[in-house]
């Protein structure tokens, strides 16, 4: 099997199994409109990708490398967060940080199945703490009432910034502006 | 033999039956890489996955592999196969550049001169797949042959001959000449099946080898048998062609093809159809006769009523005698009678007509009188140089560019010139036995004719001047083409040309020459003669000896045409020649002077008479004058113009003329000269444009393939892309879509150093210079000279590059330390006297004028902060400044003084706007924009100024007398630094600001900028009512007017605006040429020549003037070249700064229609900008390292090539981020995804980066505000998120919220207007939605026929540059009217809706109880291959008649007809029965 050389943004070099690599589409889309051959000795550089993360992401594709592909999702249809493989949920058991920057490097890499997964379970990270993966891994029943429930839902834009550490750069009229003007779109 | 002597004379002569060695290339006109070049380079050029027919030499069987394999096969050391390249056809792909075929070649070849050119342009594929072909795609091919590959005896395809050109290795021959007998000979041996055991060349008497070297050029006639042999590796370039002089034995192949049974893939394409279109041809060309459904360029020709057979006026000239003046060699005559006989004999199923050709049989009798009416052609007089066949209205290679521009480069000879120009016209008029037919070269796009008489034109204006002269003429074969051209607008261009005095017409008319070309090409060749003739003249040093010449061309008609127009690639390489000669020598002035004729030219390439007549008054008036001067006369002014034929826009013209007169230079010579180049004859028809074009193209810098822009897909909507074949349009502009313009156009890649002659990638780029082209090279902005940097500085150690001014903006671009120093000393001066003057600096935009001004002056870069620190603008402020300065300064230097005023106009305008503005406000044309209507219009708007300026500007400009010091040819240099500054300048400003920060100030520019135009607005109103400048004034101050009326952005955009509402189609290029302000639009501005030449004399006027406010910033740059507006274009883009494109490529939209909303759009390039350079210069030292280790250099520049393609697609990556990742558009986007609405919603307060992020169109493709009642805030919202589907029904939205929000929502694909009100439906007319797919406007109340006509009719508002016919919503593939309140709704409506909705295929008219079955019949037959989905519930007037109809709709999937009370059940049954189950009936 021929290999590519990925460089990390730390200047590690990774050879990895160009099948594998292809996983992700602009690689992918990049050997193929280059026509690189094997023998040509480039090393692709990906910055932004630093070696913990980028060896992440192999061990990801590897994984994943004989999945079938999936089809396009309808845009239209609300998406289910709740169908994360335990083993990707395994594998995603990192800190913050690390998710995000997978998302990233999955977002640059264009490969999708990462892209995915890492965003849903972030998305179930947002989604008023109720994260459907956590429940189903640890078997935790939804013990807020209706009410709770309503109360998180709305004190939810303080609960993200604590939770990702975001500090409030609106000032009151500000952040109420911002409620009014949107108010009309919320679903019943 | 040399190169030369192979003629189309020769072969007349003497038939092409014998093989040719020619040792040297030279004067065969053929281009052919250097000898550098490899297998790798044709991979390069070819691409890697090019699949390659390959032939293995052991078996002589072929099989294919792709380039890349082939690449790897060669490049082996053993290799374990003998395996060789004999089929590579390369047309059409990047190799294509690098190798043309000899000139002789093009002359004869068929398929540039027999088959459809425009099927040959259409041609797009580069592979030879037979599908995708269209014509015969042979005349290129490249055959990579390694040692010891040997091809079997064979006859070439279809009896083709070919051109062989060993760039590399060697070959040898074996010939067998095609003798009846081994012809034979040649059949058995082939089919004998022993090919392997016997050597053929042992079969026959005669068998000739010869050995070709590497540099020889070789040409096998047809037929001739022939074994090759490599005998060490070899690249060979070559093509085959089939010609008229040995039409007997390419049958004779043909058929031998038939007997040995070759393949289909192995044959000439389209071998019969080529036969065909040859008959035609030559019937065409000698008896006049069209045969084909269309004419030249592809346009179908509308048969006449009364005739099957069209008998073409298309060149008909009235020319009794032109049949007998040409003969025809005994080859092709023979020739074609054998293809008549040929022809004839085929089988029916065998005839392969080609779709074109009307009627076989008319054609074919049509070409056997012509073969008995030329059956007495003598020999003798058949040896005329000449092809018989020529394209109608073809411009050729006359005088190359090349005289031209090194005539122009001596401006001191220019008087004599001029008197030089007068003699040829007097020696002219003479001996007016001049040629205007056309000579050979390759079919160029027939673009340039066409503009005229396709653009749809006010007819009104044409009968005056055509019919006047018409009658004053008395000519009457003015008629005959004038149906062809099918506007009138083509004779009226035509009509200069009989306005003629008669001697002077007379030259059209060849006494005893060949085909003439028929007349109704001259119109269009026109203009170029008066090109060709006037660069003639204008040719300084050697402007006696070429006139003489060419008048001596002109008069002999036996004169060799290759002689006569050296051929292109000839020229091309004069050129350079030319330019790596002139070092230094001639001042910037001068070769800028030149080049900007040169470009003009150039890019005035659509043959409006612009270019020549432009060039020519600027050439004559020299520095002195100017081309804004010049210009209106291309512009809008049709030619006959300069006879004052009182055309309206004269005042115009003579007021031109008067300031020629003041600048010193004899007006009669500038008037007289010009008209009379109309008269005047070349055989060059043209030719200068063609190979101008060439030239340029050379020159022209290339798109670079990495911005956004390049990045982009053509929108399909702008001008430009609606003139596009692909698009429904004519093809007419050849322009590319306005939003793909490039940001950065790079050097060519066959750009080469002045000095040593080397490309950009010879030696290393300085990591100061890199850019992402990665050449070296540098080329001024000055004086146009490309040069390696060090090789300035060891040519002239004089000149430090370290002086020269980088422009970092646009790739390769600096201003060299030559012209930096040259620029200084007169500079300094000029900014002094500046400084003077300088205010205090109120205004932060206008502080770049000032700068720009003394970076030009001092030349090093580092002096630009400082000066722009010092040098405070004297022109800063908005209002009361002006009035300040103006009396202040009266003593001010002319140039100073318009510069002012221009900053004053310019001063508060964007960043961008006001950059290109006042880069053109500097330049030293603008001085004489004076004249025009831009110092009209300056003088509007500063009345006070304007007595001063009337007085002064005209004597001052032209002489240059306000300030003494400055001559006029110095004040060419002094500005042109400015220029360069600015740019410089404001690339620092980008650099130093934060593209947000940028994009925020720009803004705010914008706004200040519409405020201070409306301000501008009343002074200019003052003035037109005050001091009235002649009708030109007034006009332009009521365009003033209405342009600060309007919100534009840049009071210079405003003026087109004007315009544009009287008149948009030529008004859309216009407002677009004009905001993308001095740069960009060099090439808009020829179409908007084009386009004001259409325009109504009324409007000439006002056309005029905006051309000038626009040409006043194109073409005030000395060199209006294009590179300087590439310069400039860069000075503006290169940052990627997408607002700046946005506020310049989609002026119209925002100038003239506020309410078209404009989304900055996302700022990656900025982000990204910065960057670029450090990552840049890194790479380049990696990429030093890797290149020290491998010492090829070619190796080198595919290295870099390769890692500058892998950054393209690893360009994400280059973002910088956030800290925190949480606030990384990247991170959060996809995760919002994921999150509901209320969660969206909850993000959107989260923080202001979130807010932003879940704004995001992709995250809201779909809104729902049924039942709501819309508010203001929901509407802003609803355009803030940019839904692709949005439901409003039940809201009762008003007529006036939907039409805000209407526009503001290009991108929506469906809406639902259910329940609202009429009123508020019929806003949708003006929607500009072309994505809008489905409409539902059921349940409206007041819906009726009328509402249905209003929906479907042409939009009733106009968008500029956009003449629109066609409903906006003709895309609508669904739409809903159904609804209680539908009743009003008929069978009318649907005859509305077959017709205006091409592509409906749902429809719903449910509870439309006027409908009946005659419209749902009608509907039936029109839409019936396409209707998906029919409602028709509660229609109670359809019955079973209905079901009927319907039933020829194959692929119906849904008929609803409930509620139908004359459907019975059993017609439904019937009906259904018809249709595979998915198909659903609904019924009762």
């Amino acid at each position: 099997m021929p290999n590519i050389k990925l460089q990390s943004s730390d200047g590690e070099v990774f050879d990895v199994d160009v099948e594998i690599a292809k996983l992700s589409v602009t690689i992918k889309t990049m050997l193929e409109d280059l026509g690189m051959d094997e023998e040509d000795e480039e090393v692709v550089p990906l910055p932004n990708v630093n070696s913990t993360i980028l060896k992440k992401v192999i061990q990801w594709a590897t994984y994943h490398k004989d999945d079938p592909p999936t089809p396009d999702d309808d845009e239209n249809k609300e998406k289910r967060t709740d169908d994360i493989s335990s083993w990707d949920a395994d594998f995603l058991k990192v800190d913050q940080g690390t998710l995000f920057e997978l998302i990233l490097a999955a977002n640059y890499l264009d490969i999708k199945g990462l892209l995915d997964v890492t965003c849903k379970t972030v998305a179930n990270m947002i989604k008023g703490k109720t994260p459907e993966e956590i429940r189903k891994t640890f078997n935790i029943k939804n013990d807020f009432n209706p009410q709770e429930e309503e109360q998180v839902r709305k004190k939810t834009p303080e609960e993200i910034r604590k939770t990702f550490n975001i500090k409030n750069d609106f000032n009151p009229q500000e952040e109420e502006q911002v409620r009014k003007e949107n108010e009309w779109c919320e679903e019943k | 033999m040399t190169g030369d002597q192979f003629t189309i004379a020769y072969i007349q002569h003497n038939g092409f039956e014998k093989p040719i060695v020619i040792k040297q290339m030279k004067g065969l006109g053929m281009k052919i890489p250097p000898n550098t070049f490899t297998v790798m380079d044709v991979k390069q050029c070819v691409g890697s996955r090019r699949e390659l027919d390959v032939m293995d030499v052991e078996t002589q069987r072929d099989f294919t592999m792709s380039m890349k394999e082939w690449c790897e096969y060669y490049n082996k050391p053993d290799r374990d196969q003998l395996l060789n390249v004999i089929s590579l056809e390369f047309s059409h792909t990047k190799l294509e550049q690098h190798v043309d075929s000899p000139y002789i070649v093009k002359q004869v070849d068929w398929i540039d001169w027999v088959w459809p050119k425009h099927l040959k342009q259409s041609q797009t594929e580069g592979t030879n797949i037979i599908e995708d072909m269209k014509y015969p795609k042979v005349q290129k091919y490249c055959l990579m042959s390694v040692k010891g590959c040997y091809t079997d005896f064979h006859i070439d395809f279809g009896g083709t001959s070919v051109w062989y050109h060993i760039l590399k290795g060697r070959k040898v021959f074996w010939l067998i000449p095609p003798t009846e007998r081994n012809i034979q000979l040649y059949e058995q041996w082939v089919l004998s099946g022993k090919q392997s055991d016997v050597f053929f060349g042992d079969q026959v008497e005669h068998c000739a080898r010869v050995h070709l070297e590497a540099g020889y050029t070789f040409f096998i006639p047809t037929g001739w048998i022939h074994a090759v042999f490599t005998p060490e590796d070899s690249l060979v370039f070559g093509g085959n062609f089939l010609h008229s002089f040995s039409i007997e034995k390419q049958l004779r192949v043909a058929q031998v093809e038939d007997v040995t049974k070759v393949p289909g893939k192995f044959r000439y394409p389209f071998y019969t159809e080529v036969l065909w279109y040859v008959l035609a041809r030559y019937v065409f060309c000698l008896m006049h006769k069209n045969h084909l459904k269309c004419n030249e360029d592809g346009v179908t020709i509308v048969k006449d009523t009364d005739g099957t057979e069209t008998k073409s006026v298309l060149s008909c000239p009235p020319q009794p005698s032109a049949k007998s003046n040409v003969n025809l060699t005994p080859y092709e005559l023979s020739g074609l009678k054998a293809t008549i006989m040929w022809l004839q004999k085929l089988p029916a199923h065998k005839r392969s007509l080609p779709d074109l050709i009307i009627s076989a049989d008319a054609l074919l009798s049509d070409a056997q009188i012509l073969i008995d009416d030329h059956s007495q052609d003598s020999h003798q007089m058949a040896v005329t140089g000449r092809p018989v066949l020529f394209w109608t209205k073809k411009p050729t290679t006359g005088l190359s560019l090349t005289s031209q521009l090194r005539q122009m480069k001596n401006p001191s000879l220019v008087l004599k010139q001029l008197r030089n120009k007068e003699a040829s016209l007097a020696a002219n008029a003479a001996a007016p036995v001049a040629r205007p037919e056309s000579p050979p070269t390759r079919p160029i796009s027939s673009n340039q004719y066409t503009i005229s008489s396709g653009s749809t034109l006010n007819a009104d204006l044409i009968p005056s001047s055509f019919a006047g002269l018409i009658a004053q003429t008395g000519v009457n074969h003015f008629q005959p083409f004038s149906p062809i051209t099918n506007s009138p607008i083509m004779s009226a261009i035509g009509s200069p040309l009989t306005s003629a005095p008669p001697p002077m017409v007379s030259p059209y008319m060849p006494t005893a020459l060949p085909p003439p070309p028929p007349l109704i090409s001259n119109p269009t060749i026109n203009p170029m003669f008066n090109h060709s003739y006037q660069t003639t003249p204008t040719n300084g040093t050697q402007s006696v000896h070429t006139y003489t010449k060419s008048t001596d061309q002109l008069n002999d008609h036996n004169m060799n045409l290759v002689e006569k127009k050296p051929p292109l690639n000839v020229a091309i390489s004069d050129h350079n020649n030319h330019n790596l000669n002139k070092s230094f020598t001639t001042t910037a002035t001068q070769s800028q002077q030149s080049f900007a004729n040169y470009f003009i030219n150039n890019l005035n390439h659509k043959p409006n008479h612009s270019p020549p007549i432009y060039s020519a008054a600027e050439t004559q008036t020299q520095t002195t004058t100017v081309s804004p001067t010049a210009r209106p006369f291309p512009a809008a002014v049709p030619p006959s113009g300069f006879h004052s034929t009182g055309i309206q826009s004269e005042p115009f013209v003579n007021k031109m003329v008067n300031s020629s007169t003041q600048s010193s230079l004899p007006i009669t010579v500038a008037a007289g000269g010009a008209a009379n180049q109309k008269l005047f004859v070349s055989t060059a028809a043209g030719t200068n444009t063609k190979s101008a074009s060439n030239d340029s193209s050379r020159r022209r810098r290339t798109r670079c393939k990495k911005c956004d822009s390049c990045l982009r897909a053509d929108c399909g909507e702008c001008h430009f892309c609606k003139d596009m074949k692909k698009f429904g349009g004519p093809g007419r502009m050849k322009q590319s879509c306005i939003a793909r313009q490039c940001l950065a156009p790079v050097l060519p890649h066959t750009a080469c150093c002045m000095i040593c002659g080397r490309d950009g990638w010879e030696k290393l780029v300085e990591p100061s210079i890199t850019d992402e082209t990665a050449s070296s090279l540098m080329e001024c902005s000055q004086c146009w000279e490309i040069l390696h940097p060090f090789c300035l500085n060891e040519k002239f150690p004089q000149y430090s590059s370290a002086d020269a001014n980088i422009n970092e903006d646009l790739p390769n671009s600096w201003e060299c330390p030559r012209c930096v120093k040259t620029g200084a000393k007169n500079n300094n001066k000029y900014s002094k006297s500046k400084a003077n003057n300088s205010l205090s600096a109120t205004n932060a935009w206008s502080s770049p004028t000032k700068k720009e001004v003394a970076v030009g002056s001092d030349g090093p870069p580092d002096k630009k902060v400082r000066l722009s620190a010092d040098d405070s603008p004297p022109t800063t402020d908005d209002e009361g400044g002006d009035d300040d300065r103006r009396p202040a300064k009266p003593n001010v230097n002319n140039h100073s003084l318009v510069t002012r005023i221009k900053d004053d106009v310019m001063g508060d305008d964007t960043d961008n706007s006001s950059s290109s503005s006042q880069s053109s406000a500097q330049r030293p044309y603008s001085l004489v924009a004076s004249s025009s209507s831009a110092h009209v219009r300056s003088c509007a708007r500063f009345p006070l100024l304007s007595k001063g300026l009337k007085q002064m500007v005209s004597p001052a400009l032209s002489a240059g007398t306000a300030n003494p010091m400055n001559k006029n040819s110095h004040l060419l240099p002094n500005n042109k630094p400015e220029v360069k500054g600015l740019a410089a300048l404001m690339a620092h400003k980008k650099k130093s600001g934060s593209s947000r920060d940028r994009l925020f100030k720009s803004l705010k520019g914008l706004k200040k900028s519409s405020e201070q135009s409306s301000r501008f607005g009343g002074v200019a109103k003052k003035c037109s009512s005050g001091k009235s400048n002649g009708s030109s004034v007034t006009t332009s101050s009521t365009t003033t007017q209405s342009s600060c009326s309007s919100n534009s952005c840049s009071s210079v955009s405003g003026s087109p605006y004007a315009v544009s509402r009287s008149m948009s189609p030529s008004v859309g290029t216009q407002s677009v040429s004009s905001s993308a302000a001095s740069s960009a639009t060099t090439t808009t501005t020829a179409t908007q020549h084009n386009f004001s030449s259409i325009t109504t004399s009324k409007l000439e006027t006002k056309v005029e003037i905006n051309d000038e406010s626009t040409d006043e910033e194109v073409d005030p740059s000395p060199p209006p070249t294009l590179p300087s507006v590439q310069q400039i274009n860069g000075s503006k883009y290169p940052n990627g700064n997408r607002f700046t494109q946005l506020s310049d490529l989609m002026p119209n939209r925002e100038i003239i229609k506020p309410k078209y909303v404009v989304r900055p759009a996302p700022l990656d390039c900025d982000i990204l900008s910065s960057e670029e350079s450090e990552e840049s210069s890194d790479e380049t030292d990696n990429e030093n390292d890797d290149n020290n280790s491998t010492t090829d250099t070619n190796n080198k520049s595919i290295r870099k090539e390769r890692n500058k393609a892998i950054q393209k697609y690893l360009r994400k990556f280059r973002t910088k981020l956030a800290d925190n990742l949480a606030l990384e558009r990247d991170v959060m986007l996809p995760i919002m995804r994921y999150l509901s609405r209320n969660d969206l919603l909850n993000c959107m307060r989260v923080c202001k980066p979130w807010n932003g992020f879940s704004i995001d169109p992709k995250l809201w493709p779909r809104l729902d505000l049924s039942h709501k009642k819309i508010t203001s805030v929901i509407l802003k919202g609803i355009v803030r998120r940019q839904p692709r589907h949005l439901n409003l029904s039940w809201t009762r939205i008003k007529s006036t919220q939907l039409f805000w929000l209407i526009c503001r929502l290009p991108q929506l694909q469906s809406l639902s207007l259910a329940g609202c009100h009429a009123s508020a439906v019929s806003a949708l007319i003006t929607c500009n939605c072309p994505l809008m797919a489905s409409l539902d406007v059921s349940w409206v109340d007041g819906m009726d026929d009328d509402l249905v006509r209003d929906l479907l009719s042409a939009p009733n508002d106009c968008r500029p540059g956009l003449m629109e016919s066609k409903s906006r919503l003709r895309f609508l593939n669904e739409l809903n009217i159904a609804g209680i309140y539908c009743a009003h709704i008929s069978d009318k409506s649907i005859r509305l809706i077959t017709q205006c909705l091409p592509f409906v295929t749902r429809l719903d008219f449910s509870n439309s109880t006027q409908i009946t079955d005659l419209g749902i019949s009608g509907l039936a037959t029109t839409r019936a291959k396409h209707l998906l989905a029919l409602n028709l519930s509660g229609c109670r007037q359809i019955s079973d008649v209905s079901l009927q109809a319907l039933r020829c709709c194959p692929s119906i999937l849904l008929l609803d007809v409930r509620e139908c009370p004359q459907v019975n059940r059993h017609a439904c049954s019937a009906f259904i029965a018809q249709y595979p189950p998915q198909t659903k009936l609904i019924c009762n």
